[in-house]
């Protein structure tokens, strides 16, 4: 991943973040956990 | 706001879910994934707005772009949404009929989508009244229109320098004083040329100088800098700026101070920089004359204006434009107006303005094809001609023309012909005066005046 596409990962996790918040939606929720854990594996990699 | 209709079209989940939430508090939202739903929709609803993924699949088919012009057709504004800061996508899909652009990262870290959509939704009110295409920028080209409007929108969202890129003449100063009265209007607007500045002063025009700096700096001399504190610099040319100057001005972008020359006294200044050039400054900086680090300290927004060529539309309603300005009334034939549309407007919107003051002075009212300028009618280019004749000598286009057609040996009779008229117009037939007048022997005199008066008889008879 290249920077600017973490940054694009951050800004999704971001707006996952504030749906997170006013969503009981388990789909939603599955796809936050999804690029957190992108986010992390990356982080871990480098 | 609340009885608005939008469109988002976003594979993402997240940011489709996303946006529909931030949009929801202005209207209805209809959200797609996919370019069928999104196709869908667009068959059954007008939207007043819509957000469009470029990429909606992992193929990277850029399938956005056909939503894009689909929104076109159906009259709805468009935004391309994109994770790529890929500015050939995101100039193809201006090309296709996009409106704006948001960047996904922008999107979350901004307050949110608030002050873009409010400033949108303003600027898309603005745009069929907007009197600077009505007065100022005369153009039929939409996709021009786009590009101008998207800078207006980037220039009123956030405070960055302007690049304006595109061949001479091609209305980039006309930008940038546009800019500058969307920006701050009742401040100072400031322009200079670089090429106008010889390198030795382009520092002491720059900085301004203390009496005493350098040899002939009698007084103290205020630069433009300080001129236009408070205001907007536009720096046309800026490629003819000194690699030195780059570094120097560079770091007053940075530190907003500068000491003028001969002044260790640092000052304090803050102005919009607009900056301008034809010249590919990828190219210089590849030569080692420009600055990498200058030239993203400049292009902040960039916008590229096109040659009038790519904007053939323009030639005829420009030109109109321009003759309207004079009481004279002009008219054009419709051969002449296929004429002018072909012709390349090697000097652009600048060339086509002159040519507008040539045909004023005609004493006809109604312009054929024909009383148009012969390299105009050919397509030929005027600069071309004379560069590739003057590096030869003192040929002018004119003679290079006669040349081509008749041949060398002709025209050298006709200067001679014309020579002999000339002398004779001054000083009369005489011999001695005439042939030191052309400082030529008496044989060769002889020559030319009984060859001069053969042609006078031949045009006589």
């Amino acid at each position: 991943m290249n920077k600017h596409e973490i940054e694009n990962l951050i800004a999704k996790i971001s707006m996952g973040w504030k749906l997170y918040k006013s969503s009981d939606d388990q789909e939603m929720i599955n796809e936050i956990k999804k690029q957190i854990l992108k986010l992390q594996t990356e982080l871990e990699e480098k | 706001m609340s009885n608005l209709q939008f469109l988002v079209v976003e594979d993402e989940l997240i940011i489709r879910k996303f946006m529909a939430q931030e949009l929801a508090q202005y209207g209805r939202v209809f959200e797609a994934d996919t370019e069928e739903k999104a196709n869908q929709i667009l068959g059954n609803i007008k939207p007043d707005m819509a957000f469009v993924d470029l990429n909606l699949s992992e193929t990277q088919n850029f399938e956005g772009l056909n939503i894009i012009e689909k929104c076109k057709q159906a009259d709805v504004p468009s935004v391309v949404l994109t994770g790529h800061q890929d500015q050939l996508i995101v100039d193809e899909a201006y090309k296709r009929g996009a409106n704006h652009f948001f960047s996904k990262g922008d999107i979350a870290s901004a307050e949110g989508l608030d002050s873009s959509i409010t400033n949108f939704i303003k600027s898309l009110n603005k745009l069929e009244v907007d009197e600077f295409f009505v007065n100022e920028f005369i153009t039929e080209s939409e996709s021009l229109k786009s590009k101008i409007q998207f800078l207006k929108s980037q220039v009123l969202n956030s405070r960055q320098n302007v690049l304006i890129t595109g061949p001479s003449g091609s209305g980039k100063s006309k930008i940038a004083e546009y800019v500058h009265r969307l920006i701050n209007p009742e401040s100072e607007f400031v322009s200079k040329n670089l090429t106008e500045v010889s390198e030795n002063l382009i520092e002491s025009e720059l900085f301004g100088h203390v009496k005493g700096a350098f040899t002939g700096a009698t007084e103290d001399k205020i630069g433009l800098l300080e001129k236009a504190d408070g205001g907007t610099l536009f720096l046309d040319e800026i490629g003819a700026l000194p690699k030195s100057t780059q570094q120097k001005l560079l770091k007053v972008i940075e530190e907003k101070t500068f000491s003028p020359v001969g002044s260790v006294k640092a000052k304090k200044v803050s102005f919009n920089l607009i900056t301008a050039t034809c010249e590919d400054l990828f190219e210089k900086i590849n030569n080692g004359d420009f600055r990498l680090d200058f030239y993203f300290r400049i292009k902040g927004i960039e916008v590229e204006m096109p040659a009038l060529k790519e904007r053939r539309e323009d030639i005829i309603p420009l030109l109109n434009f321009f003759l309207s300005k004079n009481k004279k009334k002009i008219s054009l034939a419709d051969d002449a107006k296929k004429t002018l549309e072909k012709y390349d407007w090697h000097g652009n919107v600048r060339e086509l303005m002159a040519l507008s003051k040539e045909l004023l002075g005609y004493s006809k009212g109604y312009i054929s094809s024909e009383d148009l300028p012969q390299y105009i009618q050919e397509n030929s280019n005027p600069l071309e001609k004379t560069k590739a004749t003057n590096t030869d000598g003192f040929l002018s286009p004119r003679m290079w023309e006669y040349i081509e057609e008749k041949g060398m040996l002709d025209l050298i009779k006709k200067i001679e012909q014309e020579s002999f008229a000339k002398a004779e117009r001054l000083i009369g037939r005489k011999v001695n005066a005439m042939s030191k007048k052309l400082n030529i022997s008496k044989t060769m005199y002889y020559r030319i005046e009984e060859e001069y008066d053969q042609a006078k008889k031949v045009v006589l008879q």
